[in-house]
């Protein structure tokens, strides 16, 4: 149970968060009517552009928003390409052929796809780094100084946000000044479990208080070197046999 | 080499009862104008950033929040994720239109004066010289504005939001959602039943005291699961309810689904021609009277 002042820091923090969440401008403002309530379309419009969503992963439902996120941030700033999507949708079809359908894509295979696909760019260097930061900096919105407090209705939709951060890093959400901030952290914290080297966690960890840029791009560093194709077939549950 | 000058029309006659006899040519109403659109102010509730709900005619907003739904099926409320907030009222649609007119009095005034100048061709001394002329322009104004208002909405200004088998709208970053019932939600579905599955389920879901929740009904439709095609059985089943997580509207004790219409800026049209129309009306109306 939380105590009064833990309830009024998350209060405070859906606030800012709702704030941020209504100001940004849509990414599209197309509605998935056949299957997803108002709140998710509200979720997709603000930070999930259509490129990203049109595809043809099934993910398990608790790692679904989340996988949302890490792959629109890993496409669209990290990597600038949709082939890690186009990957994951060849690998699915892999999954469901040597698991008979018994199981579905999750943040797990995920997290060791990234790193194989990692493997194959070229090194994050100091000038494909300062490209990332571009694009990272352009499309990180913020709210105008001038913005109204959040409703109600976006306080729901900033809960869904904050949902998808581990307890550990819920603070960090209260740094997020605009919307890939927003997208780096729920992407380093989502990859944090599936990072083996205690050592490297602890250094993501620091680096994450500090610039949650920085921490997203040695995450991907860290998936990228523990990569390995049997790491992929332990998280599909897949034996050599 | 010059035109040839023009022959003049015969002028017609036109008698305004009781009074003296004028040319009718000497007056035009112009149709075109009765149509056009007045730059008239923006209807509030077109403006307002929050997400509203309107449910016959009465508009409502989300409250304060609560740690569950209430139980008590008298107290409205909307769960959208995991919070829940009660839904409050804020007035309903006339007054919000009556209030349009108070406050946007002055800048109406100017319009309405634009609309007699720009809709009648005439000498300003016509109506000084024939005075029951006024009553007759008026009258004849306001019969071609009903007739336009009847080509749209009647003079049903609720009509424009409220589609028939709906509650009602739910607007959220100038989106329109109609609200429909559990109940007429699996209508809508009904092909993708089987006929003694479809009955039995209505029967349930509509059972009147109490209405049971979209928890409820989920339950009712996984229990009815092979009676459901199972493309459609998720989809029906995951827009009414689909875990703790999911969006619940309750509103006058009836649990309500919000599908996806439109822009609201589709409505805005409707509803400001409606406002205009009665701005052009009163008008006409005022027009008619005489100066005053």
């Amino acid at each position: 149970m939380k105590n009064t002042r833990d309830a009024k820091a998350e209060e405070d923090l859906l606030e800012r968060l709702g704030k941020l969440l209504k100001c940004l401008p849509n990414e599209h403002d197309k509605e998935y009517t056949r299957r997803f309530q108002l709140q998710h379309n509200t979720f997709f419009q603000k930070l999930i552009p259509t490129s990203v969503l049109e595809n043809e992963l099934e993910i398990v439902e608790d790692d679904y928003l989340k996988s949302l996120v890490s792959l629109e941030y890993l496409t669209n700033v990290i990597f600038s390409e949709r082939k890690l999507i186009e990957n994951l949708e060849k690998l699915q079809e892999v999954l469901v052929k040597v698991t008979k359908g018994t199981r579905r894509m999750d943040i797990g295979i995920i997290s060791a796809e990234i790193g194989l696909y990692a493997l194959d760019k070229p090194d994050l260097n100091k000038t494909s780094l300062s490209k990332i930061r571009e694009r990272y900096n352009a499309r990180n919105i913020a709210p105008p100084v001038s913005a109204k407090p959040a409703e109600p209705y976006y306080i729901a939709i900033a809960k869904m946000v904050y949902d998808l951060v581990s307890d550990e890093n819920k603070p960090e959400l209260a740094k997020a000044a605009g919307k890939n901030n927003l997208k780096a952290l729920v992407f380093t914290d989502s990859m944090l479990s599936y990072i083996d080297s205690a050592a490297e966690k602890k250094k993501i960890l620091k680096t994450l208080k500090d610039d949650v840029f920085n921490a997203s791009v040695y995450v991907v560093d860290c998936l990228r070197k523990e990569a390995s194709v049997d790491k992929l077939k332990k998280y599909m549950g897949v034996s050599d046999g | 080499m010059s035109s040839p000058t023009p022959t003049p029309k015969p002028r017609t006659k036109q008698v305004v009862p009781g009074f003296d006899i004028f040319f009718k040519d000497d007056f035009t109403i112009i149709d075109s104008e009765i149509a056009r659109r007045l730059e008239s102010p923006k209807p509030y509730i077109m403006d307002r950033d929050e997400l509203w709900i309107m449910e016959k005619e009465q508009l409502y907003e989300l409250g304060e929040k609560v740690a569950s739904p209430p139980a008590d099926a008298g107290q409205d409320y909307m769960k959208v994720y995991t919070e829940t907030y009660l839904v409050k009222p804020i007035g309903n649609l006339q007054d919000m239109n009556e209030k349009y007119f108070s406050d946007n009095a002055a800048q109406i005034k100017e319009l309405k004066k634009k609309f007699i100048e720009s809709c009648l061709d005439m000498s300003q001394d016509l109506p000084k010289q024939f005075p029951g002329l006024y009553g007759q322009i008026g009258k004849e104004l306001c019969s071609k504005i009903d007739s336009l208002g009847h080509d749209k909405h009647g003079s049903d200004i609720a009509g424009v939001f409220e589609q028939a088998g709906t509650e009602g709208i739910l607007v959220v970053d100038k989106k329109v959602y109609d609200l429909v019932n559990t109940s007429n939600f699996i209508l809508k579905y009904e092909k993708s039943f089987d006929p003694t599955g479809f009955s039995e389920i209505c029967s349930k879901v509509s059972a009147p005291n109490p209405i049971p929740t979209p928890r409820e009904v989920a339950s009712i439709l996984v229990s009815y699961k092979d009676h459901i095609s199972p493309r459609a059985f998720p989809l029906i089943k995951d827009k009414i309810w689909c875990n703790d997580k999911s969006s619940e509207l309750r509103i006058g004790g009836i649990y309500l689904i919000p599908e996806y219409r439109g822009r609201l800026d589709m409505l805005e049209d409707g509803y400001k021609s409606l406002l205009d129309l009665r701005i052009k009306r009163e008008a006409a109306e005022e027009f008619g009277r005489g100066p005053v």
